[in-house]
């Protein structure tokens, strides 16, 4: 027996048309701000998999369907897709697809395709500390942030 | 090096600077401003875009392009005078009889077919090669299948058969976004590529490399002599300080010295000054610490 062999999509949420409730002071990197805090990771499943079946029909939603969104932070927006290594393009493109949340219009950014969840995560990390270095706020917290939702998930 | 060679350029179009804004985020290198031209044109067309639109993003190149939608052979004649006003030219044939013009004889450097719309003809291997082999390369624009589903099919349809036609050889793909929401990043068409049934390094090239050849033999065109000798600057490295204060404390030296000595010795001649004055007198380790000294200054 071959052990289940998965992909983890590592995206995040751009919002490409200017912000207009969020004040200058919550963000200060151009097109990326933080989520509707009612977007859940199982919201966005249901969304994905709505998608895979109106772009792939009852095949696609059938065989690339065992997906699940392992984490989702609307803080930083971006998010971790497992689904399974042979179906993952058709995910991709579900995600690229995709061009509203909530009914702002977005663009869903694939960053990194990877074979185990750690990776993906300590991708997560350096860019969050990446976009945290460009704005020039400490580095201390979002480790934290990243580091406290995951052990949420855990429990 | 990511390219996006197709961003629609109107006279008023408020989005512009925003979706350049947000190519810049994506990360691409080169954006061409579109303008397409429909029906006639005089042969004395001016390119009504200026030459440096978005100084605002340094890292960004942008090139200027014009689109001629085909639908009149007597078009065709007044196509060599665009070429001086333009960066790169493509030709947008409307029928079959058209397209084989474009791919066997017209002067361009892309034919961008409307794939977004239902062909009214089979592309042939035949015809698309010859474009290919004479170094004019396809277009698929994406861009319209992302909002609007029947584009969706038609696009996906197209891409497929355009793909079967070439055998995946000379296709690149841009975006043709009226809105910042239509562009996606380069990693995402590339997987858009491979579903149309282009291979991932195929779907690589046609976002990266192909359309760096597109750029690079269209600008050798214009500016070479008889499309093969070109002068390349290679951008010299810029002075640093140091060098530029050496050079000058250099120059006052012989400005000091008259200009009748040889320029052999004149390097060193500063060294042996500093040794005379001092040498006999300092202790190496005095020595080090000068030269530390001086070394910690000079960087910063």
């Amino acid at each position: 027996m071959v052990r289940y062999k998965a992909r983890y999509i590592l995206f995040d949420v751009l919002y490409p048309n200017a912000p207009k409730t969020l004040g200058a002071a919550s963000t200060h990197i151009e097109f990326s701000s933080p989520s509707d805090p009612s977007i859940t990771s199982s919201y966005l499943s249901g969304l994905l998999r709505d998608g895979l079946a109106h772009q792939f029909g009852d095949y696609g939603a059938g065989v690339a369907g065992n997906l699940s969104v392992k984490y989702f932070s609307p803080a930083t927006s971006t998010g971790i897709v497992r689904v399974s290594r042979d179906h993952y393009r058709l995910v991709w493109t579900a995600l690229s697809f995709m061009n509203e949340l909530k009914g702002v219009p977005v663009v869903i950014r694939v960053v990194r395709v990877s074979g185990t969840i750690k990776k993906a995560e300590q991708e997560a990390i350096r860019r969050a500390r990446k976009e945290v270095k460009r704005v020039g706020g400490s580095l201390v917290d979002v480790e934290d942030i990243v580091v406290e939702d995951d052990e949420m998930e855990e429990d | 090096m990511f390219h996006d060679l197709n961003i629609p350029w109107t006279p008023t179009s408020p989005d512009l600077p925003r979706t350049i804004a947000f190519l810049d985020e994506l990360g691409y290198n080169v954006v061409a401003l579109n303008h397409t031209i429909s029906g006639k044109f005089s042969q004395s067309h001016v390119n009504p875009i200026s030459p440096d639109p978005f100084p605002q993003h340094p890292r960004l190149k942008i090139l200027r392009r014009v689109t001629v939608v085909l639908d009149d052979p007597a078009q065709c004649h007044h196509l060599t005078s665009l070429v001086n006003y333009y960066d790169l030219v493509a030709l947008r044939p409307t029928n079959d009889k058209l397209l084989l013009q474009a791919c066997s004889s017209l002067e361009c450097d892309l034919i961008s077919i409307d794939l977004s719309q239902r062909l009214s003809y089979n592309l042939k291997h035949k015809i698309v090669g010859t474009a290919i082999q004479r170094g004019v390369f396809l277009e698929i624009c994406y861009s319209a299948s992302i909002h609007d589903v029947a584009a969706r099919r038609n696009l996906m349809q197209n891409a497929a058969s355009l793909i079967r036609a070439t055998r995946g050889r000379g296709i690149i793909i841009s975006s043709e976004a009226r809105k910042a929401v239509g562009v996606r990043a380069p990693f995402d068409v590339m997987n858009l590529a491979t579903l149309w049934g282009l291979s991932q390094e195929k779907g690589r090239e046609a976002v990266g490399g192909l359309s760096r050849t597109v750029v690079i033999q269209a600008g050798l065109k214009r500016r070479s002599f008889r499309g093969v000798i070109d002068i390349v600057d290679n951008g010299a490295l810029p002075e640093t300080v140091q060098q530029k204060n050496k050079r000058k404390a250099e120059d006052e030296n012989n400005d000091g010295k008259g200009k009748g000595k040889p320029a052999k010795g004149q390097q060193k001649q500063p060294q042996k000054q500093n040794e005379r004055q001092g040498g006999q007198q300092l202790s190496k380790r005095a020595k080090k610490a000068a030269a530390r000294a001086a070394a910690t200054t000079g960087v910063s």
